[in-house]
């Protein structure tokens, strides 16, 4: 068991390696796994430097669940499960295993058959097979299909869903080769392991606070496209936008409500201050939750959308407030002297994760409304915008590595961590996606 | 030719969405949706930092640069800041069409969002204290970049020293 948890970091090191050609972010595991559940996934066309199921083994093991063997520790490598010798994977403490098969079709399609068979419960010679699939696919929908297949597993053997199939939105930055004082800010959006990276708008000046809609149709972010920050919300598919909000001074932090009808934002309305508003999005109608002289900024809608967190610096450094929709204000966080960027844990109305500051740096952590606990998750020191996963297990940030920002991605339990570098220039501001529609 | 041609454009789109959509009336709050707007792969103003433009700015008002530093976690103005708006404050009455923008900046630690907080406090105590000096207000715009221009790459205090600052540029020198 234990021996899964070096070759986990191994693997990473070569994948990462394997990737770096053709991944729009690639990945370093930068911290290995202790308790989580052993699996082989067989290659399925071994031949295929794509191969359907190496984008299997990097999410599985990126999820910070499951301890994925690497290639070249697998004892045999069978397409069938009469093929499968149990005894042989059972010794290397192995429970689950994926095989299956992946052969070109006609019409540039691919047929892929997958079975997720159970080591430990068949008997000696049979194993048990927990699911199997059959599926025809456009091969430029191969790695779609490969996070279907992961969700899938995911479900199988955790009991809960997936994020494979989600995506990420961030702000790319890169110097302008003529000077390096010229940017270019790009929103993205990409699959969660960082490929197919598409932007859906670019910009020489800031773009900031991406933030995705609960059906996942559309993302609220801030642009300084006229120099001044503005409030637009973009359609993923068509790339359409819509000005929302553009009042003097500060327009920021948007937030949509989990029902979708309103935006929360930060809007300081030509004072110094920030404050807490929400936008009816069918009317324009604004509405104003808080109303004092301090910084109110990243509001965050409970689940049941009847309050919101935000940070604060009203008691003189910034902290973690809620206010309910009429207005009264509750403080939340205590400990240490900075917190900001809270999110409600999906899946859990009773932990927060925000960016936490102690001597070490900014860090991501987990606050336990009950127990009044934080958890820190990270090790870094210029970490920002955590954003948890739709299922509450993972939490993309960003954070420097190497002179440049990038990705990150920490389990909710601390026990995994990994980085997405960009091929070129800086990424920043990830949110994590709703499931989709 | 045709990149530039594109920027006009875009700038020509920029300027025009701005003037119909931004107008700051801190009493209406009717106007806050847009209608749907086209695609657009590539907006924003003509690049900032046109070096050259400043520069000469500086040059004229007698200063080196036309920027303003603060410290750590503070919006104060610091006595050897004070000539910079100084010369600032007597251009601007000498010349009433002439407009600036003061953008303020944060150093890149911590949340983006606060600090666009911070950045803003730093624009609006210049402002408050070139309206001191006589400027009228109509000649100054605020913005706040939080800390999503910083003034020099890297994490260590002499950068976060530069990044914790206010530009003032000249839209127009009238």
């Amino acid at each position: 068991m234990k021996k899964y948890s070096l070759w986990i970091l191994i693997a990473g090191f070569i994948l990462s390696f394997a990737n770096r050609a053709v991944a729009a972010l690639d990945i370093d595991i930068t911290r290995g796994v202790v308790r989580s559940i052993p699996i082989a996934i067989v290659p399925f066309d071994e031949n295929n430097p794509n191969d359907i199921a190496r984008i299997i083994g990097n999410d599985l093991s990126h999820s910070g669940q499951f301890q994925v063997m690497p290639p070249n520790h697998l004892p045999q490598k069978p397409h069938a499960a009469d093929a499968v010798s149990s005894e042989l994977w059972k010794t290397l403490g192995l429970d689950n295993l994926v095989i299956g098969n992946a052969t070109s079709v006609a019409n540039g399609q691919t047929k892929v058959d997958m079975t997720l068979l159970d080591l430990f419960h068949g008997t000696e010679s049979t194993p048990t097979i927990l699911t199997q699939q059959s599926y025809t696919v456009a091969n430029t929908e191969m790695r779609a299909l490969a996070h279907h297949i992961s969700d899938v597993i995911y479900q199988k053997l955790t009991g809960e869903k997936g994020v494979f199939s989600t995506r990420l939105a961030y702000v790319k930055v890169e110097s302008m080769p003529n000077n390096s004082r010229h940017k270019r800010y790009s929103l993205m959006v990409s699959d969660v392991d960082g490929h197919n990276a598409k932007p859906l708008l670019s910009s020489t000046q800031p773009i900031m606070s991406p933030d995705w809609s609960a059906d996942g149709r559309f993302i609220a972010y801030v642009s300084f496209e006229t120099k001044l920050p503005q409030i637009f919300t973009s359609n993923v598919a068509t790339g359409k936008r819509r000005l929302i909000s553009s009042f003097s001074g500060i327009n920021g932090a948007p937030s949509f409500s989990p029902d979708g009808r309103f935006l929360a934002a930060a809007l300081s309305m030509g004072n110094v201050n920030p404050n807490i508003y929400t936008i009816d999005l069918a009317n324009g109608q604004l509405k104003r939750l808080t109303n004092d002289a301090a910084i109110n900024t990243e509001p965050s809608w409970a689940p049941d959308g009847q309050s919101i967190l935000f940070t604060s610096d009203r008691g003189g450094a910034p902290q973690i407030y809620s206010v309910d929709l009429s207005g009264q204000i509750q403080r939340i966080t205590y400990l240490g002297s900075y917190n900001a960027s809270a999110n409600y844990l999906p899946g859990n109305a009773s932990k927060i994760s925000l960016l936490h500051r102690d001597n070490k740096g900014f860090n991501v952590a987990i606050y336990d409304l009950q127990s009044g606990t934080m958890q820190i998750l990270t090790q870094g020191s210029f970490i920002e915008s955590p954003s948890p996963a739709p299922n509450g297990r993972i939490i993309v940030y960003s954070t420097t590595f190497g002179g440049r920002r990038m990705l990150g991605m920490v389990s909710s339990n601390g026990q995994m961590n990994i980085r997405l570098p960009e091929v070129s220039g800086d990424a920043q501001a990830p949110a994590w996606s709703p499931y989709k529609g | 030719m045709r990149t530039s041609l594109k920027w006009v454009v875009l700038a020509t789109i920029a300027l025009a969405l701005a003037a119909c959509s931004s107008k700051p009336d801190t009493n209406d709050t009717s106007r806050v949706i847009g209608g749907d707007q086209p695609v657009a792969d590539g907006v924003g103003t003509n690049p900032d930092f046109d070096d050259s433009q400043d520069a000469r700015m500086a040059k004229l008002l007698g200063i080196e640069k036309n920027s303003v530093y603060f410290d750590f976690d503070s919006d104060a103005i610091k006595a050897e800041y004070v000539s910079i708006l100084q010369a600032n404050a007597n251009y601007l009455k000498k010349h009433p069409n002439a407009r600036i923008l003061i953008a303020g900046n944060a150093d890149p630690r911590g949340s983006r969002e606060y600090n666009i907080g911070l950045g803003q406090r730093r624009a609006v105590v210049v402002r408050q204290r070139l309206v001191m000096m006589g400027v009228n207000a109509n000649q100054m715009r605020t913005v706040s970049y939080g800390s999503e221009k910083p003034a020099v790459s890297g994490n260590d205090d002499y950068a976060y020293s530069q990044d914790r600052r206010d530009d003032i540029t000249y839209d127009a020198i009238g």
